[in-house]
Parts: C-alpha cells; sequence; structure tokens
C-alpha cells in the first residue's frame, strides 16, 4: 500500500521535472531566439523615414509612388523654417553693422593711440611701481571705447546669433594688434631712440590688455560655436544635407542622406541634436567634456528655438511609416552596410557551404563506406580511425590556421583568400562529422540486405552501390545537411582563407581566385569593427536572424527529408 | 556396394545427385560445428534437414552457398560438391555459384525498393536483358511464387509495404528470378503465421521437381509434409538420412526417433 504510493508520487515528480526541464528548454530558446527575431524581422520590416525612400530612388531604381513624392515635399514643407533659422544663424543680417560698429571704435581707439604718445615716452621714464600703474592707465584709457563695444557685442551675440560673424571680426583685430603695435613704435622711434627694453614696454601698452580681453571674448565665441556646430552636425545627420551643394560636397553616402529609419533617428535626435556633447575648462585651465541639453546650453538664443523646432516636429520632417524592405535581402550594402542590404554575405556563405559539402560530401561518403564496409580492422584502419577522431576535435580556429599556412602559403591553391581555399577549409572542418554519421549510417543497414545481395550473387561494390548505399541515403543525407548547417555557421576557419568584409556579390566564376563576404565573419565584423555599429545594429540582427533561418531551414530539410525516404522505405 | 551407399548417403540407385558432401566438416574458429558430414541431395527432390537448434543445420546450408564466407574464422573441410564440382575450389566463381543456388532466409529480407525491382535485382546483375525480357522474367518468377495475382497491380510499390508471408514469397520470387537449379530455404516460416506457412508449403511441393530444395526446418509437421527426403543432425554430426516415410515411421537411430517423437529439441 505504501509502496505504491511512493512509486505514485515518484512518478508525478519524475514526470513533472521531464515536464519542466523541457519546459526550461523551451523558454531558454524563446529566451535566445525571440530578441533576434524579433530585432532580425526589424531589418525587414520598420519604420522608415523619408530618406529612406529617397535612398531607394536615388540608387537602386525604385520609383516614388505619389504619396512618397507628397510625403518628402511635405516633408521638406518641414524643414524649411528650421533651415531658415540656420541660415540667419549662421549668417545674421546685422552682421555688416556690427563690423561697421568694431571697426569703428577699433579704430578710434587705434587713434587715440597716436594722441598718447606723449603719455607713453612719460610712463616709460617712470620708476619701476608706477610704471607698471601708469601703463595700465594708458592701456585702459586708449582701449575702453573699443572693449566695452566688444563686450557689448559678445553679450548681444549669444541673442542674435552673430556669434560666428562677430568671432571673425574679433580674430581679425586680434591679428592687427600686432600691426598696430609696430606702426606706434616706429612712430616713437622718430621722435626718441628706444632701447630694447623700451620697445617692448611700449608694446605692452599698445596689446596686451586688448589681446587678452579679445581672446577672453574669442574663447566664449569659439565654445559656443563649436556647440552649434556639433548641434548643425547632428542636424545634417539626422536630417540630411539642407541643400543640392551640400549633398554634392558629400563625401560619403552616409552624408547625403538622413536617418532612413526612425529607431536611428530616435537616437540622434536623443544623442546628437537635443543633446550635446560640449568642450569646457575648469577653474584650473584643464579642458574637459561635458554632455549638455541644447536647450539650456543655449538658452535664450536661436538655437534654443531651433531644438524645441527639432523635438517638436521630427516626425513631420522625417514622416515615419511602416516599410517593408525585401531588397535588405537581395540588395548590395552601400557605406559599409549603413544603407542596403547583405545579399553578398548571404550569396557568400552559400558559396561556401555548397563549396565544402561539394568537396566533403563524397569524401566522406567514400571514406565512411571504406570504413564500415571493408576495413576489416587493421593496423592502418585503426590509425585512420583514430585520425578522423582527433580530427573531429580540433578547434575551429585550428583549421583556419592551416588553411592560411598550408592551402594559401604553401600549395598556392589562390594567390590570397579565396572562396576554394575557405571551402576546402570547411570541408576538412566537416569531413570527420559526415565520415562518422555516414559510417552510423551504413552501420544501421540491417546485414541481411547484405545478405540477400550476396546471394543472388552481388558482388561487394555492386551491392554497396546498388542496395546498401541507397537504404543508407536517408540517414547519410541528413548527416551531411547537418553538417551543411556546421560549415554555413563556422567563422574561424573562414577568417584567415576566405572572409573579406567589404565587398560585392561574388560571380560564379570568381570563387577560385576571390575571397567573399559571409554572414559569420560579417556578423562579428560589424559588432565590433564598425565604426558606427549602434547605427547598423539592425543590419547585424538582420544577417543573424538570416544565418540562423538558413542553418534551421537546412535542418528542417534534413528533418523533412529523413521522414520522407523512411517513409519510402522502412527498415 | 551401391546398398553401402544408400544407406550412408541417402541417396538411391540411379537417383541423381545434385549436392554431394564427402567428409565435410565446417569450424568456428576452434568451434566444430558441422562433423564429417558425408549426404547427397538428390536432384528434383525436397531435402528436409531438421534437428535441435544449434545443432548446425543452417551452417551446412549456407557453406552450400559459401554465404559462410562472409563469416570471419569460419573454415571448412573436406568436400562439398554441386554437379560433380567442387563448390570451395579456390578458382570457384563464387557469384556464378551464388546464381546457380538460390537462398531464401529465415526472416523475409526484400530490399527497401519496389516488388519490381527486388525480383529483377538478380537477373540485372548479369545484365545484357532488354526491358521486355526483364518483365517477363520479373511476371513468371511472380507467377511461380504464386505471387503475381496479389501484388501485379502494385509491383512499383514498397516491398516494405507487403505483409511477412508475402514478403517471404517476393523472397523466393527474387531467387527463383536468377533461374536456379539449387534452391536453398533456411526456416523459411519461422517468421510466418499458419496461414502464410502452409502457402509457402504449398509452393515448395510446386517448385520440387523443377528444383532441387534443402530445407532447414525445425517443425516436424512441416518436415514429414513437404519433404521426399529428411536428414536429421545432431550436435554437428548427420544421424540420420533416408526418404522421409521410413524416417518418421521408421528411426533407424534411438537420437531421431526421442527428437521426432518431441523428447527434446
Ligand atoms: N558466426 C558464428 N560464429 C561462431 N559460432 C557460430 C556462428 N554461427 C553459428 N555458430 C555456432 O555454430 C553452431 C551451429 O549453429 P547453427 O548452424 O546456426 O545452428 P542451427 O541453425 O542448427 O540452429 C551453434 O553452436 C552456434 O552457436
Ligand atoms: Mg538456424
Amino acid at each position: 500500500m505504501n509502496n505504491t504510493s511512493t512509486r505514485k508520487i515518484l512518478d508525478a515528480s519524475f514526470t513533472a521535472l521531464a515536464y519542466s526541464s523541457l519546459a526550461a528548454v523551451a523558454a531558454a530558446l524563446a529566451l535566445f531566439l525571440f530578441p533576434i527575431f524579433f530585432n532580425g524581422a526589424g531589418a525587414f520590416i520598420f519604420r522608415a523615414t523619408v530618406e529612406h525612400e529617397k535612398f531607394l530612388h536615388e540608387n537602386l531604381d525604385a520609383d516614388l509612388s505619389e504619396s512618397e513624392k507628397k510625403a518628402i515635399s511635405e516633408s521638406d514643407a518641414a524643414r524649411a523654417p528650421l533651415y531658415k533659422m540656420m541660415r540667419e544663424y549662421e549668417s545674421p543680417p546685422n552682421a555688416e553693422k556690427l563690423r561697421d560698429r568694431l571697426a569703428k571704435s577699433y579704430k578710434e581707439s587705434v587713434e587715440a593711440i597716436g594722441g598718447a604718445s606723449v603719455e607713453i615716452l612719460g610712463a616709460l621714464d617712470k620708476k619701476a611701481p608706477e610704471r607698471a600703474e601708469s601703463i595700465r592707465n594708458i592701456s585702459k584709457k586708449l582701449w575702453e571705447p573699443y572693449l566695452s563695444t566688444v563686450r557689448e557685442s559678445v553679450q548681444e551675440s549669444a541673442k542674435n546669433g552673430t556669434s560666428i560673424a562677430l568671432s571673425g571680426i574679433l580674430a581679425e583685430n586680434e591679428a592687427e594688434l600686432a600691426a598696430t603695435a609696430r606702426a606706434e613704435l616706429a612712430l616713437l622711434g622718430k621722435t626718441k631712440r628706444l632701447s630694447f627694453r623700451q620697445k617692448s614696454l611700449v608694446r605692452r601698452i599698445v596689446t596686451e590688455l586688448p589681446s587678452s580681453e579679445i581672446s577672453a571674448a574669442l574663447e566664449t565665441l569659439e565654445s559656443r560655436n563649436r556647440a552649434y556646430a556639433s548641434f548643425r552636425d547632428g542636424i545634417a545627420q539626422l536630417l540630411g544635407p539642407r541643400n543640392k551643394q551640400e549633398k554634392e560636397a558629400a563625401k560619403l553616402m552616409r552624408q547625403k542622406y538622413g536617418q532612413t529609419r526612425m529607431d536611428t533617428a530616435r537616437k540622434v535626435l536623443e544623442n546628437s541634436v537635443l543633446k550635446i556633447t560640449v568642450k569646457e575648462r575648469d577653474k584650473s585651465g584643464a579642458e574637459f567634456m561635458r554632455r549638455v541639453s541644447v536647450s539650456e546650453y543655449f538658452h535664450g538664443t536661436p538655437v534654443e528655438k531651433m531644438a524645441e523646432y527639432v523635438g517638436k516636429n521630427a516626425d513631420a520632417m522625417l514622416r515615419p511609416h511602416i516599410a517593408a524592405y525585401p531588397g535588405f535581402l537581395f540588395d548590395d550594402p552601400y557605406d559599409s552596410s549603413i544603407f542596403g542590404g547583405i545579399w553578398p554575405m548571404v550569396l557568400g556563405t552559400f558559396y561556401l557551404t555548397f563549396g565544402s559539402m561539394l568537396m566533403a560530401a563524397p569524401l566522406g561518403v567514400a571514406a565512411a563506406v571504406y570504413f564500415s564496409e571493408y576495413a576489416r580492422g587493421g593496423k592502418l584502419t585503426h590509425v585512420l580511425d583514430t585520425c578522423v577522431g582527433t580530427l573531429a576535435g580540433v578547434p575551429s580556429i585550428v583549421f583556419g590556421l592551416f588553411g592560411l599556412a598550408f592551402l594559401i602559403n604553401t600549395v598556392r591553391i589562390s594567390e590570397s583568400k579565396s572562396v576554394l581555399a575557405g571551402s576546402v577549409t570547411l570541408a576538412l572542418l566537416v569531413l570527420p562529422t559526415i565520415i562518422r554519421s555516414c559510417e552510423e549510417a551504413l552501420k544501421a543497414v540491417p546485414n541481411s540486405y547484405r545478405e540477400a545481395a550476396f546471394a543472388l550473387g552481388a558482388g561487394k561494390w555492386r551491392s554497396i552501390r546498388t542496395v546498401i548505399l541507397p537504404a543508407a541515403l536517408p540517414s547519410m543525407l541528413t548527416g551531411i545537411i547537418i553538417s551543411m548547417g556546421r560549415a554555413a555557421g563556422e567563422t574561424a576557419p573562414i577568417i584567415f582563407t576566405a572572409a573579406t568584409s567589404t565587398g560585392a556579390a561574388l560571380a560564379i566564376c570568381d570563387v577560385f581566385t576571390q575571397p567573399t563576404p559571409a554572414l559569420p565573419w560579417n556578423i562579428y565584423n560589424l559588432c565590433t569593427e564598425h565604426e558606427m555599429a549602434e547605427r547598423v545594429s539592425h543590419v547585424q540582427y538582420g544577417m543573424v536572424m538570416t544565418l540562423i533561418l538558413i542553418v534551421l531551414a537546412l535542418n528542417g530539410a534534413a528533418i523533412w527529408l529523413r521522414a520522407r525516404l523512411r517513409k519510402k522505405m522502412k527498415f | 556396394m551401391e546398398d553401402e551407399k544408400q544407406k550412408r548417403y541417402g541417396a538411391k540407385t540411379g537417383e541423381d545427385t545434385a549436392i554431394s558432401a564427402r567428409n565435410f566438416s565446417v569450424y568456428y574458429g576452434n568451434f566444430h560445428a558441422v562433423k564429417n558430414v558425408n549426404m547427397d541431395f538428390v536432384r528434383g527432390k525436397v531435402t528436409a534437414i531438421i534437428g535441435p537448434s544449434g545443432c548446425g543445420k543452417s551452417t551446412f546450408l549456407r557453406c552450400i552457398n559459401r554465404m559462410n564466407d562472409l563469416v570471419d574464422g569460419c573454415r571448412t573441410e573436406g568436400s562439398l560438391q554441386l554437379d560433380g564440382i567442387d563448390i570451395y575450389h579456390k578458382r570457384m566463381d563464387v557469384a556464378e555459384l551464388r546464381r546457380r543456388i538460390g537462398m531464401v532466409f529465415q526472416r523475409p529480407n526484400p530490399f527497401p525498393k519496389s516488388i519490381y525491382e527486388n525480383v529483377a535485382y538478380g537477373p540485372r546483375l548479369k545484365g545484357g536483358l532488354s526491358k521486355d525480357e526483364l518483365d517477363a522474367i520479373v511476371e513468371t518468377s511472380l507467377k511461380r511464387a504464386a505471387l503475381w495475382d496479389e501484388v501485379k497491380d502494385r509491383l512499383a510499390s514498397s516491398a516494405l509495404g507487403m505483409s511477412g508471408g508475402q514478403q517471404q514469397r517476393l523472397c523466393i520470387a527474387r531467387a527463383l528470378a536468377i533461374k536456379p537449379e539449387v534452391l536453398l530455404m533456411d526456416e523459411p516460416c519461422s517468421a510466418l503465421d499458419p496461414k502464410s506457412t502452409s502457402r509457402i508449403e504449398d509452393l515448395m511441393g510446386e517448385l520440387s521437381g523443377e528444383y532441387t530444395i534443402a530445407v532447414v526446418t525445425h517443425n516436424m509437421q512441416q518436415a514429414a509434409r513437404v519433404s521426399d527426403f529428411t536428414a536429421f543432425f545432431y550436435e554437428g554430426n548427420l544421424v540420420e538420412y533416408g526418404a522421409t516415410d521410413k524416417l518418421f515411421t521408421n528411426p533407424a537411430h534411438k537420437a531421431t526417433n526421442d527428437y521426432i517423437t518431441g523428447r527434446f529439441g
């Protein structure tokens, strides 16, 4: 009685354990696969911006529908106010007036120097402490009108957007100061011969004060200009070039278009437009970088309005919409995969996989037939068998190095990396697995088939060819296809032998001499070595999903084929 | 002298010997599985080989078409002849020998191919046959094996879809397709139900006359029903060999008597 109930409890708990571990495996798989498929699907179907259509239209001959044309012109209209604000800020209408005002007060101050020559010479004769004082006074008196104009202008420029113009003028004036000093010295030299020390004193009187103030002003202006420039770059990243000239001047494709995808557009908007990094100095004068919000940094200036406008009208300027882009699979990549698709990588993976199978499958089957049908426990067989087992355990990177050192550098199978070299390397990698699985398949063929064939007068080879191989075929194919999945996904063996990070889809006739991009390697490359890895995350996921789908499809095909052939000839 | 021969080898005067074994022994390594057998198989007759399991019936039968060549460590001594030709001659063409001596195994073992392909397998090996000739061979073989009417409409379907009895008859048809002189059957009915068994037994009756049949069986009634001669093996020895009627009604040896009356086995 007690015994049965214990058994029942044990039974139930084992069942529960089995189910929960199954569930755990399924959950782990889902946890692993779901984000990949979710994000990977995002490479094909996503929220696009008008820039996506512009890119497709201009580079891939896609026609623009009426509604797309309309969206583009509407987005242009939404951008126009922003561009106008920017234009005005960059070349303000009152810049000329400012220039005149500064030039005038500069000239007045310079002229004042001429009138102060007597004072200057007097100061030169004074005793040291008084001399310093009077130098400061003279300088102040000389430059006060100009410097106060500068101070006013700097303050005002923040509000009216003349920072850029102003910094130009100030820089010019500062450069002129040296000339002013030289002229003054020459003038004084006519009235009195000056010693070297006196000359340098005069130079101090004329240049020291304005120079230090102007450079302080310049620094303020320039740091503001830099901040604006980074804001402007952010806008350019988000929306693309502002006009034809800018577009034509752009060297890289990424500079010709704004963000084509809404997800990256949001990132750019958050990280490079509404927030920027500015360089600042602390009290000790050391520079440091600081993240600031544009509207705070440019509080009360036109730039604040621009940021506000962009924040509010981002959607109107970019026109987000759901777009299906099947071309992701069939298009070439453009500008380091920032645009376009992954076809060369997919094709390269196919070349490498089928190339390796072309070599590994016949060899593997032949070896398996030898091992399971002919070899009868000889010493050589034992050695070969051990070799196969060892080969199966060699790390794949070693195969890659072997491919480089032996196939490319020693045998010179190709000038450098090539699909051929990669395929041979991959073939060597999967060969042991294929041999083993084919051996198993052959061993599973009932002996009675062999007996029947022999009893009918078939020779060894004949019976293998006509009865044993066909009977083992389903299992052998399964093994081969699963190895194919392995070959498709291997990275290490092709790094040194076949893979390049960029390149166009390879024509079939080039496989003997040319390297190719391939999914596994390019996934790695895109994730680790891409200068804008953040911006191509959809490509990374799209590639991973495609690769997983290829491998899953191969495994599915294996299962299907096995089931089909099994049904046709069960044993 | 004639009497002596009849007594020793079971062959009656004037009867035609198809296969004859003289001092024939088989070893598996050191194990002496068949011991100094002297026996003549009469042409066109059914010879049953009976005996308790492990007594060497299969071993002896499989030596006749040299299937034991496939077993590691198996060797023979003495002589075994087919129509006066030494089966174990070192220049014997084994494939040709096997074409002359067909075999049906204990468990039906059709190939995982279509019914047609199964029967055509043997003739195809020899080659040189047109499609029509091949069709004709398949048809006559299946008719001989009393299977034609059941399968003529589904020759292209898999042989593995047939019942066990049908599969065994297909194996017989497959063996007949190469036009052998001798047919070896190793417990052909042991895996079959009674109905299929009786069909195969009928078939043996029909085939005798045309073929020399050697059938191993552990079923005494079957041996009595189908065979003209019966050989009783015990622990590797041929204990008694003679006309089936005589052996079953009046066995000369005590062991034979014990066995056929079911005292052991
Ligand atoms: N391949 C083999 N290797 C070693 N011994 C074998 C082999 N086949 C059969 N034997 C032995 O030979 C003896 C006769 O076997 P077998 O001819 O199969 O007997 P039967 O068919 O009369 O039952 C048995 O003792 C068996 O164990
Ligand atoms: Mg047996």
